[in-house]
């Protein structure tokens, strides 16, 4: 998998990116703001997510951005995670120089008012009651990231620590938010489809090029520091069963544990085949369902369990299976038919969600955020280079009992 | 702006006939590295005897086969990089098989052995009941699946093939033997169409129609004449509420049976859907997210039944503000029949809905997934086309004939579930 592309960076500090797709029949322009939730202050959790809410307000020249994309036709949406917010368009290359109009529009001239503030507020409680707190086993996120995480802000959910902290945000801050990271140098736009780099980067130049440079404050964020005594915890919820949960911190997104504790990961629950199906859900019958996956954060992450047990089984004897399991994957190496199988599925996997350009131009954009997009074109060839001594040796250094944390999420009537 | 330019030839499969008769439609492209092997069959829940048989079916094809106990084709399939995905619903169900096209000669056999030779293994039928069950036990406590389960059995009647929902009692009912019928019966050539797309070559066609064009696996075409004409009379009361103590957000379901896909009204009725709740910038989001911001969603939508598919809105609100909402919903609908739209919003709606089709239809597996709807539809890629023209021809005074026509408030239905004392 080799995905090329072309670079720009405009004197504002905007990083432009192109991708060459010809075979694509629409073209994606996608805009990363490196701001995410773990920039936040642990007083506004949440503010960065109802930011990018507050994104569709419209701006000085372009009142009504959604009106102004349905009518040429183009799609657009946005989502925030801990690490940064990523707002993206897919429309035809006739009218794709409204999405360099309206994106460079709101990155410096937003108009926002109290009452555009109060409704997304109001959207936003909405959207984490919908999401966490009025459905079963939602809230599992907001209890695993306290627990694992004392120092790094990690320790909060991208929704927020809770509905209050949400509610208070004041049209100021929100304000403040805004003139500290919505500027070019704080971000990367990547365009990926049927188009040719110097035309991309022209509209760059002509769109973005007058917009300010701008200083984003310098991050320096707690480091985690390194656990040393595993943590329990558990809670009452009105569900129909108990839910076992498992945290172990692993290295960052680029760290060659990543792809050790991805692979791993599909070892251990990827489909019919894997370990804890075949063994805890089907053998032993102890879970109706057990999964293992990782976090994917860019700065160093989880590697997690979750599964919910088995009418009349007691939270030990689940916990004891699973621990089975990860001390099995601590002493002996996965069989190379294993190990090959995982690989064979996650290149599958990566070439099926690069297929498009919209993937394609949000991959580059991710990757360039992280250090570099060229990076991308090697993430097949960093699965392939994971051996079986290697996962060994990952899982002995981070699948330790002092650096986990446990979660039961106990049934109640 | 004018109108949209759309690449139709883009839609239309090449066509050929297995040696069975199989209908085979194929989208090749030659820029993938995957091949997408999709079988559709009509063996969903109308079809049933039994509640869950269709989706168990369905789901357990492959885990366990006369070859391959219990999950050794998946294992197999998964050395591959292979995937295969199983979908079921009232009408149809689907397999669909990924591979990289390097492997695709590898994973036909396996496929070949999936459809002819499953033969759900004891073992492997609890455990998908189990984790269903499960499911279905968590899905009992979310109020927008308790207003949908309300609403279908009240609709069409609670032994209607599309007004069933799975209870409790059913996942102790369910029986090996009964997936086993079912799959002899609806698992058939005579039942099937197969839809190839991504990269594979003439050799991978001939593969296709030597594994799957024979005599081996002929049996009939499922019933499809006793539910032609097919009639839903309503209940009279026109609400229900379905009371979950403690919820923060009520779930509002409301909707009508609407009527069969091929009747002409159908293009224009979904133009009218569209403006009123079928975009991010329709009157209902604008409306009761944007200004009012009562809750995260609403959309209205048609639901794709063959012989009679559902008009519906739905929403999960904030808890106490369900009655308002309801009458936004009234006002909103009013307002269609009322007013004619305006040429500044209909521009936006022709441009956005065209942009919906623009990325519905984006990717060769895209265009390749719609297969499905048209065979369910008895209409063929022609359908886009045919909506195109309504879409910009359609006037502002028949929108609101269309509206008045059709979204008739003595014929919507509603469900409201949530905190008790709020509704």
């Amino acid at each position: 998998m080799r995905i090329d592309y072309e670079s720009l960076t405009l004197e504002n500090g905007l990083r432009v990116l192109v991708h060459t797709d010809r075979n694509t029949s629409l073209v994606a322009f996608n805009l990363i703001y490196d701001v995410g939730s773990k920039d936040e202050s642990p007083e506004r959790t949440g503010l960065a997510h109802l930011f990018e809410h507050l994104m569709f307000s419209g701006s000085k020249h372009v009142p009504d951005y959604d009106a102004a994309l349905d009518r040429v036709g183009a799609s657009n949406n946005a989502f925030t995670n801990n690490d940064f917010t990523n707002y993206y368009i897919s429309l035809s290359k006739e009218a794709l120089e409204t999405a360099f109009f309206v994106e460079s529009d709101r990155m410096r001239n937003l108009v926002i008012s109290q009452k555009k503030l109060d409704v997304q507020k109001g959207v936003v409680v909405e959207e984490f009651k919908e999401r966490c707190l009025n459905r079963p086993y939602g809230d599992t996120d907001l209890l695993i990231r306290p627990l694992s995480y004392k120092k790094h802000p990690y320790a909060w959910s991208t929704i927020g620590k809770d509905t209050g902290q949400i509610e208070a945000v004041t049209l100021e801050e929100a304000r403040a938010f805004y003139d500290a990271y919505y500027m070019p140098g704080n971000a990367i736009l990547s365009v990926a489809g049927p188009v040719a780099s110097e035309e991309i980067f022209d509209m760059a130049r002509k769109w973005f090029g007058p917009v300010e440079s701008g200083r984003r404050p310098c991050r320096s964020l707690p480091q985690e520091p390194e656990q040393d005594a595993q943590r329990r915890e558990q809670v009452e919820r009105k569900v129909p069963a108990d839910a076992f949960y498992r945290a172990y911190h692993m290295g960052p997104r680029m760290s060659p544990g990543f792809y050790v504790f991805d692979l791993l990961s599909d070892i251990l629950s990827s489909g019919d085949s894997s370990r804890f199906h075949t063994r805890l859900v089907k053998g032993k019958k102890l879970f109706s369902s057990l999964n293992a996956y990782v976090s994917g954060d860019i700065e160093p992450g989880l590697f997690l369990i979750s599964g919910m047990l088995e009418d009349g089984v007691d939270f030990a004897a689940a916990e004891e299976a699973v621990d089975a399991e990860i001390a099995c994957i601590c002493e002996e190496m996965v069989t190379e038919r294993e190990l090959q199988k995982v690989k064979n599925k996650l290149e599958t996997s990566l070439v099926f969600s690069n297929m498009k350009a919209l993937d394609k131009a949000m991959n580059i954009g991710y990757f360039e955020l992280m250090g570099a997009a060229s990076a991308l074109s090697g993430e097949v060839a960093r699965y392939r280079a994971v051996d079986a001594a290697g996962m060994l040796a990952q899982a002995r250094r981070f699948l330790r009992k002092e650096n986990s944390s446990t979660l039961y999420y106990r049934a109640i009537k | 702006m004018g109108k949209m330019k759309f690449d139709y030839a883009r839609l239309y499969p090449r066509t050929e006939r297995l040696d069975n008769g199989i209908d085979l439609y194929a989208f090749p492209d030659a820029a993938l590295d995957l091949v997408r092997l999709e079988f559709v069959f009509d063996a969903g829940s109308y079809f049933q005897q039994k509640p869950l048989q269709a989706g168990a079916c369905c789901s357990l094809v492959g885990s366990g086969t006369e070859n391959y106990p219990a999950e050794a084709l998946s294992n197999e399939l998964d050395f591959y990089g292979a995937y295969m995905e199983r979908y079921s619903d009232r009408d149809q169900a689907c397999l669909s098989f990924y591979s990289l096209s390097r492997y695709f000669d590898n994973v036909l056999p396996l496929c070949e052995e999936a459809l002819k030779r499953s033969v759900f293994p004891q073992q492997e039928v609890e455990t998908y009941l189990r984790k269903q069950h499960r499911k279905f036990q968590v899905e009992l406590q979310r109020v927008s699946n308790l207003a949908r389960r309300e609403f279908y059995p009240w609709i069409f009647g609670k032994s209607h093939p599309y007004g069933i929902v799975a209870e409790e009692k059913d996942f102790s009912a369910l029986e090996r033997e009964d997936l086993l019928a079912f799959f002899r019966e609806y698992y058939r050539a005579d039942n099937c169409c197969i839809v190839l797309a991504g990269s594979f070559t003439e050799a991978h066609l001939e593969a296709v129609n030597r594994l799957f064009g024979g005599d081996d696996w002929r049996g009939r075409k499922a019933g499809l004449e006793a539910g032609k004409g097919m009639v839903v009379t309503l209940p009279e009361e026109h609400r229900r509420e379905v009371p979950f103590p403690g919820a923060l957000q009520a779930a509002i379901m409301t909707g009508m049976p609407l009527f069969p896909f091929q009747s002409p009204d159908f293009a224009p009725f979904r133009v009218v859907d569209y403006v009123l709740g079928g975009y991010f910038g329709s009157r209902l989001m604008r409306n009761i997210r944007e200004d009012k911001g009562y809750t995260y969603g609403i959309s209205s939508y048609v639901v794709p039944m063959r012989f009679m598919p559902v008009w519906a809105i739905s929403s999960e609100v904030k808890a106490d503000c369900a009655g308002k909402v309801l009458d936004e919903i009234e006002k909103e609908i009013e307002d269609l029949q009322r007013k004619e739209i305006g040429p500044d919003e209909l521009e936006l709606v022709r441009s956005a809905f065209m942009g919906d089709f623009l990325q519905e239809l984006d990717g060769t597996f895209d265009v390749a997934e719609r297969m499905k709807l048209f065979l369910l539809m008895g209409v063929g890629p022609e359908f886009y086309r045919s909506q195109e023209e309504v879409l910009f021809s359609i006037t502002p005074a028949e929108i609101r004939e269309y509206a008045r026509k059709f979204l008739d408030p003595g014929k919507l239905r509603t469900v409201v579930a949530g905190a008790e004392g709020l509704l």
